[in-house]
Formats: C-alpha cells, structure tokens, sequence
C-alpha cells in the first residue's frame, strides 16, 4: 500500500514539473525573468529527486526548456545534475542524455565544456564508454586547462569503469604525458591523483625536482598531495634531502593547517634517520603544531592534537616543557578535552608532574562525568609514570573524600591499580581507601576494587575481616565481577588473618560453590578442592604475591603505537588505531577488535582462544553442543548437568582405542542440592572419578615421590581451622607435584605446578616417560598446540615457561584441559566452559588453570 | 589515497538534505548510519570528529544545524578532510552570507554547483573564493556579464584575478591580537599567549605590489607593552600564500601581490607571558547558609592614555541563585539566567583604572549543596583596544588605514563556587 502511494505521489510530482517546464518551454527563453522561473522550477525538480524521487519521466521537457535558455550556466549544470542522476537510475535516458552532453562539449564557452565533460565521464553506463573515451581524449588536448581538469579527472572515471578499455586508448599514456608538460598547476596535480591512483606512478628525481619548483603555483590540496609524494621518496644525496627541507620549509608557516601538519610528516620522515637533525626539526614542526592546537576550529585542533600527540609520545621530551598548552579551556568540546588530558598524561615528567596532577585536579570538579573520570585515570597514571614526584598519590587520596560518588569510585579502581604497582604505597593509603563507604560504591568495578583492596593489603587494616564479611553476607546481591573479587580477596585475607577470616570464608565458599554463574562458582570449588586437598598449595596459589604489573591496561601496545605513528596524518592517528583495524575488509576479521567468542581463533599476542575449540574438542559427541559452545555463558547448573554426564556412552572417534572409558562430566548438581552441605561436594566428585579406579590409583602412585614437600604436615592452627570449617581430613595422601621447570618468581611455578598435578596424572597413566619435551611456547597457537600434542601421544612431558608465556597459558589452559582430558589415552572427556579471558595478565592464568585444576 | 567517496549536508537529525556522492564506491545508504552511530559513540563519552562503522570512515564537522560529512573507505588524511569542511563552510557562508539548514534549501542550486567545483572524483579542486566566482556567479553578476573564459588560476598569481579596477584604491590593514589567558582559581596566570592576525582588504587596481615594513616597537609601544626594549619574538609567524618569503628572510619587509577582499595577511603567536590587559578578581562572601556575596574588582593593566572598549565581563552564578541583585561602580550589568551569568558591561574602561561590582544573591539552602559542587564556569571578559593610525603613503596612490585591536580571546579566569570545594 505505502508503495502504491509513494509512486502515485512521485508521478503527482513528476506531472507537476512536466507541467511547469512545458510552460516555461512555452515562453522566450532569452527573457531574464523567464530563465529566474526557469531556475526555480529546476530547484523543485532537484530537491525531489534529493529526495530520492525517480524524476527521468521529465527528461524530455528539461532537455527542451534548458535548451532554449542556452546562455544561462546555472540552468545548464542542474540540467548536468539531472542527467548524472538520471542516467543512473534509468540507463536507457543516459543514451539520450549523451548527445547534450556531447553538443556541450563542444561548446565555445570553457565552463560548459568543462562541466559537460565531467558530467559525461561520471555516467558509468557500459554501453556508452566509447563516446566517452572519445570526449575525454578531446578533453585532454583541450586549449583551456579548466577542461583539460576535468578530462584528466575523467581518465581516471573511466579507469574505474573499464580499465582495459583505457589502457588500449592509451589515455593513460596522455596523462603521463600531461604531468610533465602540462603548463596548468591543478592540471599537472590531477594527473598526479590519477597516476597515483591506478598505481603507475613513478617518484623520479626529474618529478621531484619539477613539483618543487612549482611548489608555489598548486592550491594548498595538491600542495598536501605532493609533500605526501616528496615524503616518501628518498634523496639520492645528503645535499639533495636538505634541498627539499629547505624549499619545504614554508609549509610550516602555511595558513592551511593540512599544509602544515602534511610538511611535519615529510620533515619527521626525511630526518628519521638523523638523531640530531631531527631533534632540530622537532622544535620547528612543534612550535607550528601548537600552533594548528590553539586554532579557532575545534574540529581540526582535534586533528593536530591528535598528530602532536603521537608525536609526543615518541618525543616527550621535546613537549615536557610546554604542557600549559594542554589545559582544557572551559568551551573546547568533550572530546577535545579527553585528547588535551591524555596528551598531558603523556607529557609528564618528574619536572612537570605536580603542576599537571594539579590541573587535572581542577578537572574532577567538571560537571561532565566522563571528564572527571579520564581526569582521575589520568592522575594515577601520573603516579605510575613518575613514582619519584610527591604529592601525586596524595592527589588520589584527595579525591576519595569529594562528594561525588562517581569521583570516589573511579579513584579507588585506580588506587587499585596504582597499589598493584607500588605494593609499598598502602601505608599511605589504604587507611583512607577503608573509610570509603561501601554503600556508597554503585558499580562492580569500584567494589571488586575496594575488596581487592581489602584482601591484599587486610593485614593492615584492623577491620578488614569484618568489612569483607559484611560483603560475603550480601554475596548474592553482588554482581559477577564482585563475587569473583570476594572469592579471591577472603581466602588471600585468611591466609594471613585466619582467624578472622574462618566464618566469612566458610559462607563464601559454601555461597559460591551454590552460585549459579559456571566462573564464580569454578572458582569458588576451586578455592574450596585446593583448600581441601593441600592447604600449603592452596596457600601458595590463593595466597601467592601477585606480580607487579608494569603499566595500566589500557595503553595501547608499542607495536601498535609504532604502526599509528608511520601512519601519521591520516584517519588512522584520529581514529587512534592502525588502518588495517578498520580499513580493508578482509583484514578487520583478524583484528585485536574481534570479540566474538567463536572467531578467537586467530589470538592477537595472548588475547582469544589459541586454536579452534571445536576442533580441539575431539571426543564430543553432537549431544554436548550447547557446553561444547565455549562461548557459551553460563548454562544454568540444572540443565548443564544431565547433558554433560549423557555424554558417557558417546561413540567418540578418539577414544575407541579399547581403553577403559571413564566419563567425568565436570557439572555441578543444582544448587539447592549444595546450599546445606556445599562443602561436601568433593566428596562427590571423587565418588564420580572413584567408579574407575585407574587414574586415581596413578594419581597417588606417580606423584608420590616428588610430592614430599608439599604433602609435609601443615600448619597446626590452619589445619585446626579447616577441620574446624568442614575440610575434613587434609588428605596428605594426594600430593601436589610438579614436574615442570619454570623460570620466574614462585608464583608462576606453583601455577604451572597445578597444572603439573594433572598433566602428570594422565600422562603417567600411560607409563613411559619419554623424552623431556621443552615446549617453549612464543605464540598462543603454538603453546595450546603442543600441549595438545603432547596429550595425544601421551608421553610425560617437561614443560618450560618462560614468565611472558603467562597469558598464553591463561589462555591455552582451558583448551588445553579439553584436549588433554580428551586424549584416547584416559578417554576422560570433560567439558569446561572456557569464557574468552578478558584481559591478559595473571588473574586470566588463575582462571585458566583453575579450570584445568577442576578436571583432576 | 586522500579522495573522498561522498560528501554529504546533514540536517541536525541526520537527514541529508545536500550530498554528492564524488566516486560512487559506498552505497549512499551507509549514511543512515552515520547518526545512530554517533548517538552511540556520544552516549560512551567517547566522541571524536571521525567515526568508523563497518569499513566506512565519517569524518564531519557541526556547524550550525548541519553536519558536513565526508565518507570513504581508505585511511585518508583527515586533518586534510576536515580542513577541507572547514573551507567549505567558509565558502559557503561567502555565498549565502549564513551556512544553515535553510539558508542552504535556499540555495539548493548554488551549493549543488559548489560542490561541484570544490572536488572533482573527491580530489579538492579550488577552494580560492575568488576563484570559484569564476565558474559561479551569484544571480545579479550573472545576468549582467556575458559568458566569457575565466581568466586567472594559470599564472603566477592565482590568488588574484587580472583586470580589476578601483575608482578609489583602498588597503585597509587590521592587526587583530587575540590575547587567551588561563587564570587559575587561586589567581595564578597559568598560561597567557597572543594570537595575531594582520588582517587586510584591499581595493586595488591591476596588479599591486605591496610592501609593509614591521615595526615591532611601534607596534607594541601602542599597546603599552614599551618597557620592553628589544622586539618581542614572534613565534610561529605565518603568511599567506601571496608573501614573498625570501625578502622577508632577508630584511623583514613583507612583499607581496595581495589577493583581492579580504585576506589574512599573517598571523603568529607569542606565548611569553603577557600581562593581561584587564584583571578581574572575585572574592566570594558567604554571609549565611543562603546568602552569598560576590565582590568583584577588574582593573586594566594598560597605559593610561589608551581605552579599552565593549568591555564584558561574564560572570557565573550558580543555576539557582535566587534573586541577584547587584551594584557596579561603573558600566551595568544584567542578570542573564539562561547563561546563569552575571554580564557586567563597560562601554569605556581607560587605562589604568580599578572598577568594582557587588552581587548578593541568596541561594536555595539544602538543593545548592550538591548543585554547586559541580565546577563553576570560569569568569570570561571580552574586550577591545582599538588604536587608528594612518601610515605614510608610499608612490602607489592608495589609502591606507591601519587600526590597531587587541581583542579578548580565550579570556578564562577559572572562579571559585560559593561553596568550598576540595
């Protein structure tokens, strides 16, 4: 209906023009006032079809009515934009329209030739290439450069419509020809545009030296064009690069801002490889940035900043002194402001720290919240740029006790971070950080950071326990994020404060364990079976010092730093990430960007799964694909529960090797199950893993001898407690090896070591030690690969971990235990829900190997 | 590398009311999105001048109640792009006076052939108003002129056309010096730097060449800047297009064929400390829970023979002031509640001298506690120094008039609440 209506409405508005311009045809064309009605009407007729109305049904009485009002130029070019448009979405007026087009072409007054042939070579109509070649190559030979513009444009129209066709005419012979004879400076710059384009263009010292000298006489756009060229084309001699640099140099001083930056781009470029020129070249391409950074126009201040920033982040020195430039001023735009605050984060030094921690200070009380946020972000990552300046944290502690809740928030998830760092700085702090309120902390970013607060540094806060057993009571209420924080933070806090800390534990562990979200409540069993099974493991991993973490998060890495700044000057810089993130196609699937859970195959450096799951999962049979999905949230414990156990009697291709099938389904009974006797769970699970005797047996058998140390008596009171809690027995029948060399602090190597107790399980299971595989593992893949390898062919294996293989670890991990459980060998099929970890550092590895542990 | 696919006029809605699409390479739809897109980015706080939805780079400027919005699909050189908007809203503006929803629905016809005219295939072609004028004439030339070939754009000077005549040569020069200033609440200048502009129009006939000398003294004597004996140093001097910049190396004189109209000459910025030229105080009272007193001092800081004029000094109030009643030594003031500022006008304020201004206003007692925590705007004062003075003819018979102006241009003097704040 709504379509019927459209067209009968278009055709009311076609008649109408029909109409009008039928009258019009009817009177004196020559007649001034007759022309102005004449115009009118063509400027109903063009904001119709603006509109999108279909208008070739009047292409007869527009062609008739312009025709008769020749002399009148604006007539003329609506009519070009009538039949540019029309031709388009009718191809059968384009032939028509091509005889006016031609007519005018020949015309004796330059601008119509010109307008008709730019008109002529934008139809892109197949059939009538060959007039239109013939016009373009007139066009070219043209006495009048505005025709001979537009013909060159027009060769490169037609190479995008037919490129052999252009080839075989030899038109881009002509404009190869025409950019060194052409007398016409935006003639020479177009056929620039179009060699460019069709990638004939040859940078040749003759080209270079020619632009040079008419530098001058092209508009500011081909100036940018051709110190982009110059930019890139390298000197023959040291004399001839100082020749550019110096014939360049009024770039600098241009009123066009696009002229500036493009002349900084070429000086950066062509003293990169000259330490002490370059750092010349800096305070002449600085003063003319900041200049572009005090401009009027917010928009293209923002592009300047952006450059200058990159720029500073290579050369802060260079910046340091002039940071005053960087202050917001009260009307810029938001997001100017953001850029003006990263760009002081990244001009800090010790010299000017305290003046910009002090600016920025003035930020938090902007109304804008996102200002005020990036504000404080920015002064924490001021006091982890330069430890050495004073005052700085004093800084952050300030903003905990200002009125705005958003403010508090956002200061205590950066005092986190900031504490993460420099452990040594709690002193100072943490006594104001306790004091915040927790009521008043809306978000689960602000409270898992007050909580983590708690759990690392509890030991000096008198009521630490206390503070974190009121949360552990409201823990249902909590979001995910906040359950997790719970579950690292109490058990880190009753390693040190045991006593304490023994209810609040107790209830956490019994919440969790009953939680219906697959990571809280893996975590929370995790914490609960390595409490149960080892307590001084448990202690080491629970409780183990993290390690410092170099720089906040969100910085981007160098290599992508590297890539934006040799992509300087173009949307790349604005845009703030490499072109190949957002550009060509086939190219942004691969990019860091790609979150989809199902695509994480291709990782970039340590982030999304290793290699394909599906693939990894060798034994899963169809039944199982609602927890095969890795990407899968988190099944509800009722329904996950009898599908991954029905996955006993799978005929699965791997396992069929006459081993005894053993069918562990690592899913939790519901939770009203677990509410009362939560702790009692384990107990379950090995009845589960009890039904087959074999590897439990080995378990023990294998591990035995090098699991002394760790199966030592524990700590009275700790065992007291935990018998006290439910643990039962300490079991130190299962002891904890680790067979695997690890490099770096005792962290990493207990970590490995967990992992250790299984891969060693199963691949003793098939006795044989061989060979010691070192798998140094660089990248992800080849990581998970190995380790899946090595699950296959069942061999004990030696693993050496370098420390930067964490994240790989955190993210082979869960694969790695799909596939290792998966091995024929055990025939022990286990699913896990494997999230995408979300960020790379120690935290993910827990996560990962957690998982891992789990399947023991 | 730097073409553009498609440039588009945007209502404040989103809804082209202009495009051109230039090469035909993205699908016109894709502007839909542009829009919502935004809304989206603006909602997370993180907007920017460019966009990226699906392989499809917006880059766009706001003005007025449209967006300009170049489309493409490579990495281009945005600053450029944006540059470029910028010239287009400048040139459009020439031609309609006002660059607006409906100025530009007005002028449907005229801006279909600019568009025209700036980019061929999205490559910017000529941007030189007078350039464009060539190729389109506004209605009341064009009737009247016979077609005839646009001259100019080849040779040397393509700034300016060949063949034009004045009854009366006029050059009209303007040094126009912006002078921002960021003053910190505890009354700290944080930051002050000038930024000039020589602008000029000139009336000339034929082919002129000009010549203007610099004399940094007279220039700054004037502005009562003279203790300084030695010229200040310009930084960042930049010229238009038409100066000959090897003289100027050589003897500082500046040379040149000026385009025709209105241009800036140069331009160049210093960013030592400036004295500011008026210095406003605010000492806040607060007498009782909902009464408040503002006590503001302005003192201009310039020699006593000149005068600073249309001086405006906007200060904040908060939101919900109530009832602001104020007395002012000299000038007047008006309460501008959409502003929530106090604006203090002085038509004449000579050199020198200290005006003060009293503004009590009470405030509602529970609501302002966390209303006012907020930062308050800073005080802005706008202001002109205007100095007129005829330099010396030279052989050409022209009329030089040169005025002197130092204008107010980020004047920020950050204020403190009414209230305590950290």
């Amino acid at each position: 209906m709504a379509r019927g209506g459209r067209s009968g409405r278009a055709r009311g508005e076609v008649a109408e023009i029909c109409k009008a311009l039928d009258h019009l045809t009817s009177m004196n064309g020559a007649k001034p006032e007759v022309i102005q009605m004449k115009r009118d009407c063509f400027q109903k007729l063009l904001r119709y079809m603006t509109q999108g109305i279909d208008m070739s049904a009047a292409f007869v009485p527009v062609t008739k009515c312009v025709a008769l009002s020749k002399s009148d130029l604006p007539l003329k070019k609506m009519q070009y934009l009538y039949l540019r448009t029309t031709a388009r979405q009718n191809s059968s007026v384009a032939l028509l329209v091509v005889q006016t087009l031609l007519n005018d072409c020949k015309d004796l007054d330059p601008t119509i030739r010109g307008a008709a042939l730019r008109s002529m070579a934008s139809l892109r109509v197949p059939e009538l290439m060959d007039t239109v070649f013939m016009a373009v190559e007139a066009g070219l030979r043209d006495p009048h450069h505005y025709v001979r513009e537009a013909a060159v444009m027009g060769v490169l129209k037609c190479w995008h419509a037919d490129a052999a066709g252009c080839r075989l005419r030899g038109l881009l012979g002509e404009v190869e020809r025409a950019l060194t004879a052409d007398g016409d400076a935006q003639v020479v710059a177009n056929c620039l545009y179009v060699m460019q384009q069709v990638g004939a263009l040859k940078v040749t010292r003759d080209l270079v030296v020619s632009l040079l000298n008419h530098i001058h006489s092209f508009s500011d756009w081909a100036q940018c064009f051709v110190l982009d060229i110059v930019g890139d084309y390298s000197p023959a001699s040291e004399e001839e690069r100082f020749d550019i640099l110096e014939v360049l140099d009024f770039g600098l001083s241009h009123t066009n801002s696009a002229v500036v930056m493009a002349t900084v781009k070429l000086f950066l470029n062509h003293t990169a490889a000259f330490p002490d020129q370059q750092s010349q070249v800096l305070g002449r391409v600085r003063d003319a940035l900041l200049t572009l950074v005090s401009g009027r126009e917010h928009e293209v201040v923002y592009a300047a900043l952006s450059n200058t920033l990159v720029l500073a982040k290579r050369h802060p020195d260079a910046f340091a002194p002039l940071f005053t430039d960087f202050y917001c001023r009260y009307q810029d735009p938001s997001y100017l402001k953001a850029l003006k605050i990263d760009m002081l984060v990244a001009v800090t030094d010790a010299s000017n720290a305290y003046d910009i921690a002090e600016e920025l200070s003035q930020y938090i009380r902007d109304v804008d919240e996102q200002l005020a946020r990036q504000a404080i972000r920015a002064v924490a990552a001021i006091a982890l740029k330069v430890p050495e300046v004073n005052g700085i944290l004093d800084r952050l502690l300030l903003f905990l006790g200002y009125e705005k809740d958003y403010v508090t928030a956002e200061t205590l998830v950066q005092m986190a971070v900031v504490l993460r760092r420099y452990p040594d700085a709690a002193e100072a702090c943490v006594d104001s950080i306790v004091e915040v309120n927790p009521e008043t902390l809306a978000g689960p970013d602000e409270r898992a950071a007050y909580i983590w607060v708690l759990g690392e540094h509890g030991q000096r806060v008198q009521s630490a326990p206390y503070l974190l057993e009121a949360l552990v009571e409201g823990f249902a209420d909590e979001a995910a994020k906040v359950r997790l924080a719970l579950l690292a933070a109490v058990p880190r806090l009753f390693f040190r404060r045991a006593p304490e800390c023994r209810g609040a534990l107790g209830a956490l562990l019994a919440a969790g364990a009953a939680d219906a979200d697959v990571e809280v409540r893996d975590r929370a069993l995790f914490a609960l079976r390595l409490l149960r099974h080892d307590v001084h493991a448990a202690r080491e991993v629970l409780g183990a010092p993290l390690p410092l973490i170099s720089r906040p998060g969100e910085e981007q890495a160098a290599e992508v730093e590297d890539r934006i700044f040799d992509e300087m000057n173009t949307l790349s810089v604005l845009y703030r990430a490499p072109a190949y993130t957002f550009i060509d196609p086939t190219i942004t699937s691969v990019g860091a960007y790609d979150t989809d859970g199902e695509g994480s195959e291709e990782g970039v450096a340590g982030q999304g799964a290793p290699t394909d799951p599906t693939g990894m999962l060798l034994d899963v049979d169809t039944r199982s694909e609602a927890s095969a999905g890795t990407a899968a949230p988190s099944p509800t414990p009722g329904s996950s529960v009898p599908d991954l156990l029905s996955l006993s009697s799978g005929p699965a291709a791997g396992a069929g090797r006459g081993a005894p099938d053993l069918h562990v389904g690592i899913g939790f009974p519901p939770a009203p199950a677990l509410a009362g006797a939560g702790l009692d769970l384990l107990g379950d699970l090995e009845a589960v893993a009890g039904s087959s005797p074999a590897p439990a047996q080995n378990l023990g058998a294998s591990l035995g001898g090098s699991g002394a140390g760790a199966g030592q008596p524990m700590d009275g009171g700790i065992a007291d407690l935990l018998g006290g809690l439910g643990f039962g027995d300490p079991t130190p029948a299962r002891p904890v090896t680790a067979e695997v060399g690890v490099e770096g602090n005792e962290k990493t190597g207990l970590l490995v070591a967990c992992s250790g107790i299984w891969a060693d399980a199963t691949l003793a299971d098939h006795g044989a030690p061989a060979n010691p595989t070192h798998a140094h593992a660089a990248p992800p893949q080849t990581f998970a690969a190995r380790w899946a390898e090595l699950a296959h062919s069942a061999r004990s294996a030696q693993v050496d971990l370098p420390l930067g293989v964490l994240p790989a670890l955190a993210t082979g991990a869960g694969v790695l235990a799909r596939v290792a459980l998966a091995a024929p060998t055990t025939s022990v099929r286990v699913v896990l829900e494997v999230a995408g970890p979300p960020g790379s550092n120690l935290q993910d590895a827990l996560e990962g190997l957690q998982n891992l542990l789990l399947c023991l | 590398m730097s073409s553009i696919s498609a440039l588009f006029l945007l209502d404040s809605k989103g809804k082209p009311v202009l495009s051109r699409d230039y090469r035909g390479d993205i699908p016109l739809r894709a502007v839909d999105r542009f829009i919502t897109k935004l809304n989206e980015v603006e909602e997370t706080g993180k907007s920017s001048p460019v966009l990226v939805d699906d392989g499809t780079c917006f880059v766009f400027v706001q003005y007025s109640n449209l967006y300009l919005l170049a489309m493409s699909r490579t990495n281009v050189n945005a600053a450029a792009i944006l540059v470029f908007l910028h010239k287009l809203i400048e040139i459009f503006k020439q031609y309609f006076t006002e660059l607006e929803e409906e100025s530009l629905r007005d002028n449907f016809v005229i801006a279909y052939e600019l568009l025209d005219e700036v980019m061929d295939y999205g490559y910017p072609q000529f941007t030189e108003g007078k350039i464009l004028s060539e190729y389109i004439k506004t209605d009341a030339h064009k009737l009247a002129i016979q077609p005839r070939p646009p001259m100019a754009v080849t040779n040397a000077v393509s700034w300016r056309t060949e063949g034009l005549v004045y009854k009366k040569n006029e050059v009209f020069l303007d040094v126009v010096e912006a002078v921002n200033l960021l003053v910190n609440s505890n009354g700290s200048v944080v930051r002050s730097e000038v930024v000039g502009a020589l602008k000029m129009r000139t009336y000339l006939s034929g082919m002129p060449e000009c010549k203007l000398g610099l004399n940094d003294k007279v220039l700054f004597d004037v502005q009562g800047r003279s203790g300084r004996q030695k010229a200040v140093d310009l930084e960042d001097i930049k010229f238009h297009q038409c100066v000959r910049l090897a003289n100027f190396e050589r003897d500082r004189t500046i040379s040149f064929i000026p385009p025709d109209g209105a241009f800036d000459l140069m331009t160049y910025r210093l960013s030592q400390n400036v004295k500011p030229l008026i210095w406003v105080e605010c000492a806040v009272e607060r007498h009782s829970r909902s009464r408040t007193e503002y006590l503001v001092k302005a003192r201009s800081q310039f020699k006593e023979r000149s005068a600073a004029t249309s001086v405006e000094i906007s200060l904040p109030i908060p939101a919900d002031a109530i009832s602001p009643t104020f007395r002012t030594s000299q000038g007047s003031a008006v309460y501008v509640p959409e502003r929530d500022a106090l604006v203090w006008k002085i038509k004449n304020f000579p050199g020198g001298r200290e005006f003060l201004l009293r503004c009590k206003f009470g405030l509602p007692s529970v609501a302002a506690e966390d209303e006012s925590q907020g930062r308050m705007p800073p005080i802005k004062v706008k202001f002109e120094v205007r100095y007129l003075k005829v330099i010396e003819r030279s052989g050409y018979q022209a009329l030089p008039w040169v005025r002197y102006i130092t204008t107010a241009g980020d004047y920020e003097i950050r204020s403190q609440g009414p209230k305590p704040t950290l």
